[in-house]
């Protein structure tokens, strides 16, 4: 109850942080088209059109009143409601994210785990050499990469896109239910899967090692428990706690990606959305596009909190 | 008070002692060097050509002994409000590119130059204000006959050649690709394949009718007619939308949803419609639409629009398909900018319609030679063939896919998921010369890049100062370097493309540092000691 209440305190933290930084950028939304649209009388009109011409603190008691209520106010570009712009884009991510992270989460606890216990062979140190260099690099560079493997030169996926152009659909679920849809994912959330993946690993193995050496694994051992039984049933479980601190970390990295990720592969997510509603001073949908991805940070530290609950009974809250 | 007068004497002899000691040195001490000059351009991230030729002019400039600062800046924020709003610069390198609606030499003399729209948020970038100049400007918007404006218009280029109040590097071609093996025989306008006119001629050759057109320009916003502002959007709207009259490919206006247009005298033009026009919901096109179109734009300032429609004084209907437009004062440009660019809406969808601004459009209700199907946002947007217009398309519909880099565009068209690539890299030419399937255009335009020094501030307040740097842009450096050839050198605001606009004895200024120093010399400036350009000693 404790954490909700914070997390909505920090939510409307960052909806008041936001409305100001827009603000205090440079640049103007009625001044974003080379063209007659430059006249002051038109500016003029526009500015009325868009609010803008009220009192600051006028602009922000609309912008509260809306949110509460759900709205973003009306895009200044689309000239539609930014939520209809949203709404849609927002799931879309949401659907290449969430596999995506769960996926580089199981992969990066289980090879990492794996990698601990053969720890001093080649293979842990070709995985973690590899990890730490795939992690370094950018990852619009390694989606560039993957594209030109995969979809070029080996033409085994679509360069991009979320369907093939100009498919047929009737309802809005049926887009995602369909196998195109799933071709279409398979690249780009294996690509962020691998990418992603690097850092719970890392994480995992380091957090094994360090529970290896303690006294409880040893009595496993000495049990006559199975080495296999030892290390994915009795280390692992008290190894993840790191790992569920890197679940809010990773969370928030992956999102600031997914900007990169989804321009790169033509994803019709929030991280295009959001890089043209800036570039235009769209305050509208911008606001409403970092605010979301804000909550969705927010949430993923709520979850991470929940799961150190679960995981480590001492620390619940009471 | 004596006080005073012994202080006013003390400061008198002080100054005259040190006056006559520094008139006797007077190169040495009353040189000023010329402060940094402030040289704003598009990012290398955004229109990369633009900003390696900003890079090669602040090089010449330092050549000759200027300090430049070279600042990038995001379009459209904050590059509007700096450059254009605030005119907060001290030379801006700039692009105007080859729009279909810039072939009138309107643009690029008159809301380039005029000194009234020097003003904030207007285009006279640079500041220039010439009463001489502002007479021919405004004469060639004014002379109907087509022999007799292009003599002003040559006379203007030759004003602006000798005043440098934008120094022209280059006319650059545009670079386009589709795929020869599905579509042929596509009518190229004068503004290039990324036109609605491709759409209206392009052939299937065999069974794939559907013409799959890649774009990672921008992300389509709008299509609605009174909120589109960019020329991006020319294509959707122009393909749903029909207009009065339409620029041919040879650049020149044509009647089109018209029959005939009659110029009764200066100020009155008669436009007859054809016959049978319907709008796709089935409903016929008639002269009231035309009439309502005109007033109801009017009313609402549409964004793009608005300028083009203001010398419109009123609209009369004299017969079922005859329609009188009044002018507010003799323009020239009247039926190529407002005819050929104002699309004609329904007046039974839009008269009903409370806050046009805010609508969305979806679907767009027009008469032209293509049908709204879907709209997919930041995905893809179809269109389908209108059987029943007067001049139907050869291919059963359009798909434009939208991508996120102009990267994945190219991929997607080797991949054949598209047929054409709007923006096309001089490095991507010889990976697509390899593949058979794709027919690779190199068109010359009429874009014209350069840098507008600002006239408002010292020192390109003084032509000669100009005229110096003129000779100091690597013009053929720039072509060869920054284009890979893919353009042309640029000696007047209207380009050699712009055939019968353009004056052929404006040539461009040769690149030659050593007569720009040379100029520099006759007009005064003076190199201190550090190598520093200084201004004249007074």
């Amino acid at each position: 109850m404790q954490r909700l209440a914070m997390a909505a305190c920090t939510l409307f933290f960052l909806a008041t942080v936001l409305f100001v930084l827009f603000r205090m950028l440079p640049g103007d939304p009625t001044m974003t088209v080379l063209s007659s649209a430059l006249d002051p009388e038109v500016q003029k009109e526009m500015r009325h059109r868009f609010g803008l011409d009220r009192p600051l603190l006028e602009q922000y008691g609309i912008y509260m009143k809306n949110l509460v209520m759900g709205e973003f106010g009306v895009s200044f570009q689309h000239g539609v409601k930014a939520y209809d712009i949203i709404a849609e884009k927002f799931w879309n991510t949401i659907l290449l994210m969430l596999p995506s992270l769960c996926l580089a989460f199981l992969l990066g606890i289980l090879v990492g785990s794996y990698v601990a216990w053969k720890r001093g062979s080649l293979l842990e140190k070709g995985v973690v050499t590899g990890s730490v260099v795939f992690r370094s690099a950018p990852e619009f560079w390694v989606a560039i990469v993957f594209i030109f493997v995969f979809a070029v030169q080996l033409d085994i996926f679509p360069s991009g896109h979320m369907r093939t152009p100009g498919y047929k659909s009737t309802g809005t679920i049926e887009v995602y239910l369909s196998l195109d849809f799933l071709y279409h994912l398979a690249l780009p959330m294996l690509m962020m899967a691998l990418y992603y993946c690097c850092y719970p690993l890392l994480v995992m193995r380091t957090a094994m090692l360090e529970v290896m050496g303690e006294d409880f694994i040893e009595l496993c051992q000495a049990k006559g428990l199975s080495q296999r039984r030892v290390i994915f049933k009795h280390a692992m479980r008290a190894s993840l706690l790191p790992i569920a601190t890197s679940v809010s970390l990773l969370g928030a990295y992956a999102t600031a990606g997914s900007v990169l990720i989804e321009t790169v592969f033509s994803w019709p997510g929030l991280g295009r959305l959001m890089v043209q509603s800036v570039l235009y001073s769209d305050y509208p949908v911008a606001q409403a596009c970092f605010l979301l991805i804000g909550a969705m940070v927010v949430l993923g530290n709520l979850l991470s909190d929940l799961l150190y609950g679960i995981l480590d009974p001492r620390i619940r809250y009471r | 008070m004596g006080k005073r007068l012994a202080w006013t004497i003390a400061v008198v002899f002080l100054s005259s002692v040190l006056g006559l000691a520094l008139a006797a040195h007077p190169e040495a001490q009353q040189l000023e060097p010329i402060k940094e000059i402030n040289l704003t351009s598009f990012p290398q991230g955004q229109q990369p050509w633009v900003y390696q030729q900003a890079l090669m002019i602040a090089e010449n400039w330092r050549k000759l002994g200027l300090k430049v600062r070279l600042e990038p800046l995001n379009i459209p924020n904050p590059l509007i409000q700096r450059v254009f709003k605030d005119k907060d610069f001290d030379a801006t390198m700039m692009e105007g590119s080859g729009l279909l609606d810039r072939l009138d030499p309107d643009f690029f003399l008159y809301t380039v130059f005029h000194s009234s729209n020097a003003g904030p948020g207007a285009w006279n970038l640079s500041g220039f204000n010439d009463q001489e100049y502002d007479k021919l400007a405004e004469a060639q918007r004014k002379e109907y006959d087509l022999e007799k404006r292009r003599e002003i218009v040559w006379k203007c280029q030759e004003v602006l050649h000798k005043h440098v109040p934008w120094i022209v590097t280059v006319n650059n071609n545009a670079i386009q690709a589709y795929n020869q093996a599905d579509f042929k025989d596509p009518a190229i306008s004068v503004s290039g394949f990324y036109d609605a006119i491709t759409l209206f001629t392009i052939k299937p050759t065999g069974d794939r009718k559907i013409f799959r057109y890649g774009s990672s320009l921008s992300d389509l916003k709008t299509i609605n007619p009174l909120v589109f502002n960019e020329s991006d959007q020319f294509v959707y709207i122009y393909s749903i939308y029909d207009t009065l009259v339409r620029i041919n490919p040879q650049g020149k206006p044509e009647p089109w949803a018209a029959n005939a247009l009659e110029t009764v005298n200066e100020r009155t033009i008669d436009v007859t419609l054809r016959d049978g026009m319907k709008f796709h919901d089935g409903k016929p096109l008639t002269a009231d639409d035309v009439k309502f179109t005109f007033a109801y734009l009017a009313k609402h300032n549409p964004v793009y629009l608005q300028k083009k429609i203001e010398c419109v004084e009123s609209v009369e209907v004299l017969s079922k398909d005859k329609v009188r437009f009044r002018l507010k004062e003799p323009y020239a440009p009247f039926i190529a900018l407002t005819l050929g660019l104002t699309p004609i809406l329904p007046q039974h969808i839009w008269e009903k319609i409370e806050k046009p601004h805010e609508h969305r459009n979806v679907p767009p209700i027009g008469s032209g030679p293509f049908k709204f199907v879907h709209w997919r946002e930041t995905q893809e947007f179809m269109m389908t063939k209108n059987p029943e217009h007067f001049s139907p398309p050869y291919v059963d519909g359009v798909l434009f896919v939208f991508y996120g880099t102009a990267e994945a565009v190219n991929t997607a068209l080797i991949k054949k998921e598209v047929d054409s690539e709007t923006l096309v890299t001089p490095q991507q030419v010889e990976d697509l010369k390899k593949l058979s399937h794709i027919r690779i255009l190199n068109l010359p335009t009429h874009t014209t890049d350069g840098v507008i020094p600002n006239i408002r501030r010292k020192p390109f307040d003084d032509p000669k100062f100009r005229l110096a740097l003129a000779h100091a842009a690597p013009r053929q450096q720039i072509v060869e370097e920054v284009f890979f050839g893919f353009a042309e050198v640029g000696g007047s605001m209207i380009a050699r493309y712009n055939q019968f606009w353009h004056n052929p004895n404006v040539k461009p200024y040769p690149y030659d540092l050593e007569k720009a120093k040379a100029i520099l010399k006759e007009a005064g400036y003076r190199w201190n000691e550090k190598g520093e350009l200084c201004y004249p000693p007074k």
